[in-house]
């Protein structure tokens, strides 16, 4: 969680946004939208409404502004905000219908295939196939269980990072991440089963 | 180690590969035209109004209109 965020002093800058200053304030959100947007992407099952959800952290920012005590660097505070609006967002779709074999693309199921029986297929959008096979599996995951496979996993963040950006606990980031992929690995024997039959 | 462990941590691995090319993607990456004007001008609605600092009345004005 380290950007580049020098063209930005956020101890001078949110002085002068707090009182309303509407240059620095354009300043702050050009600044961070580049860290809040990644954080929204991965969150998605798919990038729609993207913006809309970055909005909703920016407003959030502001409306919050007042509680920042400057305790930990202004981008983590507003990384969890983040992290917060999208779990929050996932948790009213709510919607996590089965997913069946029938339901893989063919280059998912062709995925599937590589990964069950450990091919080294080299073949250009393998990386894409498997993320978009990864996502639906994910999709079944809880929203908390969701994000910190992709902040662990394919982000690659520490586990200390992913606990301050949730609000939580090492130990539970750790256990949260092992039932995670434990419910991601009987999915995905799940559909090998399927594909067997 | 199980086997559909190894296969998550394959499909994860691939996924990745993926991931990062989004993320260099997202280096350069500006908020697209009128996003920030959108932002500053939600943010500018409740300003100048009494003693109450702006960025709380923004958060009466967005809890009204939700």
């Amino acid at each position: 969680m380290s950007p580049d965020f020098q063209p930005f002093d956020f101890k001078s800058g949110l002085a002068l946004v707090r009182p309303g200053d509407q240059d620095r304030v354009r300043d702050l959100v050009e600044v961070l939208y580049p860290l809040v947007i990644k954080i929204v992407r991965g969150c998605l099952p798919r990038w729609v409404g993207e913006e809309d959800l970055a909005q909703e952290v920016f407003l959030k920012m502001f409306t919050r502004l007042d509680q920042y005590r400057g305790d930990v660097p202004f981008p983590h505070w507003i990384s969890r905000i983040a992290v917060t609006t999208c779990i929050d967002h996932l948790r009213k779709q709510q919607r996590r219908p089965e997913l069946r074999y029938a339901d893989l693309s063919e280059d998912e199921a062709q995925m599937l295939d590589v990964v069950t029986a450990d091919e080294s297929g080299e073949e250009a959008g393998e990386a894409l196939a498997a993320r978009e096979l990864l996502s639906k599996l994910m999709d079944r995951l809880k929203p908390d269980d969701r994000m910190v496979i992709q902040l662990l996993d394919l982000e690659q963040r520490s586990i200390g990072e992913v606990a301050e950006m949730r609000g939580w606990n090492s130990t539970l980031v750790k256990v949260r991440a092992f039932r995670a992929r434990r419910k991601l690995q009987k999915l995905l024997e799940q559909l090998e089963a399927e594909e067997r039959v | 180690m199980k086997t559909s462990q190894k296969s998550l941590d394959r499909l994860i691995s691939r996924a990745r590969e993926a991931s990062v090319e989004t993320q260099y993607a997202d280096e350069s990456f500006r908020a697209p035209p009128g996003f920030v004007t959108r932002v500053v001008a939600q943010a500018r609605l409740p300003r100048r109004e009494g003693s109450q600092p702006w960025w709380q009345m923004l958060g009466v004005a967005v809890a009204w209109r939700c």
